[in-house]
């Protein structure tokens, strides 16, 4: 089903068939990959305290779980003596009508956004421009995506998959754009138009890095700069904040600042890292004079005490993307959902139930790259493979297939039927086998159903005629006689 | 029809997850900085950390200058004379007197402003928005990142350092600090118990403005300055 | 030394080669090797899956098979991993089997770490003429921490040149049944695999984890077939160059 984080709900294969098919997006994300991946590990190289650092960020966010409630109340006493004005979402609809309310109470009908997967996940443009709140993306990437009518393909670089040369025409045909498919030229064109948007629009709406408890500072980290462009233009601002953003004290700041940008995008610092404790003082000339803080749950309290609960510890770096052999190759929409990747089959999974992912559980290796490089040491493969045994025991994988694996489970784990059936085995594979010259079995068995997933793409050794038990056995015996 | 919920309806379920039934008044609390190792360019000494954080500037693409302070108002003159445009907005700072920077820039700038968030709000955004130049006086330095920390206020709202295409920071060496976590510690200290006299916002700058959305191709001055230039005086 | 050794269901089924070049290199090494007759596969394929409640048996029955021994030398990495680490979940509620898992668990050492850091082997005499490449296999290398033994043992190898591939240590595309339920996926996978296994020159490729060689062997020849392979590139166990 559609939903505001599952925006393509083709079954699995139809999807990664269909990136597949795309060799610029293919080859895109792959670059995307061994750009920020390498930038990545020579940071990572540079220091000697990489692991004590990932531990800390660990420790750290999870103390805030185990005490998220305590965690809240501080920085929502403290936020609102700074001046900002909280608001609580327990679902996302709930966040929604706090925004609308925001905009009523305004008088406002528009909105310039940075990049915000919060905002995102309770699908809120669509709602505002239901509004007829104009919204405009102010991220270069979002706003070539929401200018297509396209979704995402990366988290943190969501506009890869489109080529310069179809970005230029997109806003010839769209923004009256004249100038050439030189990528510098087309920005700093963005820069000009949405310099306009964002002088003129009422809101400011952006998300929030972490938030600190201990001030009730808000957090934004960017690199173009328009997150401080609505810091800094629209008089009413929008933060949307998920509750498990949140670090106890500015100390710990500093740990998620060392590991977030170095993770997501191989960098020591993004450009700009803003922190913002209150709304602009009525002699400052600029900012905004009315932050409104809305705090949203949205099913995240739900994963503490069960086997997702370490997600809370996400930062949403990226990390895992970069670094997932199957990312690489199906890219965000083989995901179908503005969450991808590792973290995006457990975050996806999370939010909208085993009804509406389909198998994206199974679209991993279980290699566990992604936890090697996760900064707050995520287990993330193995809560991928949690899903899996979630999805067996609640019956959701095909009934022809729970029983074909139950039935090799017995097989397997009995040794006489494990003797009898290596027997057949190797009986049985001895026809496949002379129908290619090499002896193997090969491309022309794709017809066979049981072997065909394998076949279609590699070559299968045979079973050979003697089991390695026999050869052990027969070699033992020999060397006993010597 | 839709009711907020109060604090309290929002953290009842959470507490009920966390196995309690109320938000506990005291926890024991992480010693957050015993846990947290040493940054990189900790114990390096005074001439060191300046090295490094000219070294990480450059990194990021920064234009770099070294100088004494009575050299700063000249090189101010000379970036405004050789870059685009030729109007100024600065920090209303003591220091933009003393050193002589007004009166260094007063032949090359059409129009010299200096911030004052006391004048209507649309005026500020609509001046800075109309400079060329931005000029401004971080409150530190970090050695380890090559960024620069600028706090805003009344003397120096956001726009100046981001709205122009360049910026000019006006670093005082004796700022210079190790790491962030050295920064936020002196953050820490100024801004009371519970970050009661914290600025409304303090911006980390690492650089100019930059994107690689299009193709991977890095692209400097997207919706910030193009150009970042920091001074570097003792 | 008396040893216990663990082939993995793969090297019993379609490589009896790889698992008795392994005992050859053990009892040169002055091994007495044992296979318990009991044991069969380790059941991490179902795990792996999602089937573990199908899984129990295969624990109970790796502990009968190999609870006596004071040294279990896996050949495999992989499963390796799930008897040490995953069957101390699965076996959590067994109150027959719970503590005897843990006593055996901890007698369990990888192929290559065995030789190098319980015998303090690194050079064991073997003769390979050519370039060789290793493949960094997944769990062994990620989650069981074996990385320098077989690099070790491979420079031990007299007349072997060991050249370093890109990204060796990136997923082969194999992933149990992820190779048969997404196998467009894992063929683009283990195509990158081979592309990078082509371009470091070597002229063999070897790894520690048979399951990892079958989808690479696959993929080659089948590559070769297709006249896309540039020469041609011997797959092979660690413990075939090991007993050459």
């Amino acid at each position: 089903m559609i939903t505001p984080v599952i925006y393509d709900d083709a079954p699995l294969r139809e999807r990664v068939t269909k990136c597949l098919q795309d060799d610029f997006k293919h080859n895109a994300i792959k670059q995307a990959q061994e750009a920020l991946g390498s930038k990545r590990s020579q940071l990572v190289a540079e220091m000697p305290e990489w692991e004590n650092l990932r531990e800390a960020a660990k420790v750290i966010r999870q103390h805030v779980t185990d005490n998220l409630d305590y965690y809240l109340k501080e920085f929502v006493e403290n936020t609102t003596a700074r001046g900002n004005k909280v608001h609580f979402a327990p679902t996302a609809d709930d966040a929604l009508c706090e925004i609308l309310d925001i905009f009523a109470e305004h008088n406002a009908t528009s909105c310039v956004k940075s990049k915000s997967m919060m905002t995102e996940e309770m699908g809120l443009n669509s709602v505002l421009e239901e509004a007829t709140i104009k919204v405009v993306e102010t991220d270069c990437a979002e706003h070539i995506i929401q200018t297509a009518e396209d979704k995402p393909s990366h988290i943190v670089v969501p506009g890869l998959h489109f080529t310069r040369k179809e970005i230029a025409e997109l806003y010839r045909q769209k923004k009256g754009y004249t100038g050439s498919d030189v990528p510098e030229e087309i920005t700093h064109f963005l820069r000009d138009i949405l310099r306009e948007e964002f002088l003129t629009a009422d809101i400011g709406i952006r998300g929030c890095n972490f938030a600190v408890a201990e001030t009730g500072s808000v957090t934004l980290v960017t690199n173009e700069g328009n997150g401080r462009m609505i810091g800094t233009c629209p008089k009413t601002q929008i933060i949307v904040l998920g509750i498990d953003r949140l670090v106890p004290d500015l100390e710990s700041l500093d740990v998620m600042c060392s590991l977030l940008a170095r993770n997501a995008v191989g960098a020591k610092m993004t450009a700009y890292f803003c922190m913002d404790s209150g709304p602009a003082r009525a002699d400052e000339g600029d900012g905004p004079t009315d932050v409104h803080i809305v705090i949203m749950d949205n099913g995240r309290s739900d994963l503490i005490d069960t086997d997702f609960e370490d997600m809370l510890r996400c930062m949403r770096c990226g990390a895992c993307l970069n670094t997932c052999p199957v990312y690489r190759h199906i890219t965000g929409h083989g995901y179908g959902s503005i969450y991808p990747g590792p973290m995006g089959i457990i975050m996806s999974a999370n939010l909208e139930g085993y009804d509406n992912i389909g198998s994206m559980p199974y679209a991993c290796t279980l290699c566990g790259a992604c936890s090697e490089d996760c900064p707050s040491k995520i287990p993330l493969h193995e809560m991928i493979r949690q899903h899996r045994i979630n999805m067996v025991e609640e019956g959701r994988v095909p009934a022809a297939e729970q029983a074909a694996y139950k039935a090799a489970a017995k097989v397997l784990s009995t040794k006489p039927l494990y003797l009898a059936a290596l027997k057949v085995g190797s009986f049985g594979m001895k026809p496949l086998c002379a129908i290619e010259e090499s002896g193997q079995i090969g491309a022309k068995t794709a017809g066979i159903p049981l072997v065909k997933n394998w076949t279609e793409s590699r070559n299968l050794d045979p079973l050979p005629a003697t089991r390695f038990r026999t050869q052990f056995a027969k070699h033992k015996k020999e060397s006993g006689e010597n | 029809m839709y009711k907020s919920a109060t604090l309290e309806e929002f953290l009842a379920p959470i507490s009920a997850r966390l196995g309690r039934e109320t938000v506990p008044e005291t926890i024991e609390k992480l010693q957050v900085s015993a846990l947290v190792p040493p940054h990189v360019t900790d114990g390096l000494t005074f001439s060191e950390l300046l090295d490094r954080f000219c070294e990480e500037a450059v990194k990021v693409r920064v234009n770099i200058h070294r100088c004494k302070a009575d050299e700063v108002a000249g090189i101010v003159a000379s970036i405004v004379e050789e870059g685009e445009g030729d109007k100024v907005i600065f920090a209303d700072d003591r220091r933009i007197d003393s050193m002589g920077i007004v009166e260094a820039l007063q032949p090359v700038a059409s129009s010299l402003v200096r911030w004052d968030g006391t004048k209507d709000r649309d005026e500020c955004i609509a001046e800075a928005d109309a400079a060329n130049f931005g000029i401004t006086f971080p409150l530190q330095a970090i050695a380890e990142t090559g960024s620069i920390v600028q706090p805003c206020d009344t003397h120096c709202g956001r726009a100046v350092s981001l709205l122009p295409k360049t910026h000019i920071a006006l670093i005082d060496a004796s700022t210079m600090v190790s790491s962030m976590r050295d920064s936020l510690r002196s953050i820490e200290a100024a801004g009371g118990e519970n970050g009661e006299n914290l600025p409304s916002q303090i911006v980390f700058i690492d650089g100019p403005s930059a994107t690689s959305d299009i193709e991977l191709v890095r692209v400097e001055g997207v919706h910030g300055p193009m150009f970042e230039h920091y001074i570097l005086f003792e | 030394m008396k040893i216990a050794f663990f082939p993995g269901c793969m090297v019993d089924m379609f490589y009896p080669q790889v698992g008795m070049a392994a005992v050859e290199v053990l009892e040169r090494l002055g091994c007495e090797v044992e296979l318990p007759e009991e044991q069969t596969c380790c059941g991490q394929i179902f795990l792996n899956s999602g089937y573990v409640e199908d899984v129990k048996p295969f624990a109970r029955q790796i502990v009968d098979a190999y609870e006596k021994y004071d040294t279990i030398v896996s050949l495999s990495g992989s499963c390796m991993y799930a008897i040490m680490s995953d069957y101390t979940d699965i076996l959590a509620d067994d109150p027959m089997y719970r503590d005897r898992h843990a006593k055996m668990a901890k007698n369990f050492y990888e192929f290559t770490d065995f030789i190098v850091n319980k015998l303090g082997v690194t050079d064991v005499h073997a003769h390979f003429e050519g370039k060789v490449t290793y493949h960094k296999s997944c769990h062994l290398t990620r989650l069981l921490g074996v990385k320098e033994p077989p690099l070790k043992l491979l420079e031990g190898v007299h007349g072997l040149e060991l050249v370093e591939m890109e990204h060796a240590d990136r997923c082969c595309g194999f992933g149990g049944t992820f190779s048969v339920k997404e196998p467009e996926i894992s063929k683009e996978i283990v195509d990158e695999k081979c592309q990078n296994i082509i371009d470091s020159g070597a002229d063999a490729v070897c790894g520690a984890d048979i399951a990892c060689l079958m989808n690479i062997k696959g993929r080659m020849e089948r590559l070769k077939e297709e006249g896309k392979l540039p020469r041609d590139i011997q797959v092979l166990h660690i413990a075939e160059i090991l007993n050459s």
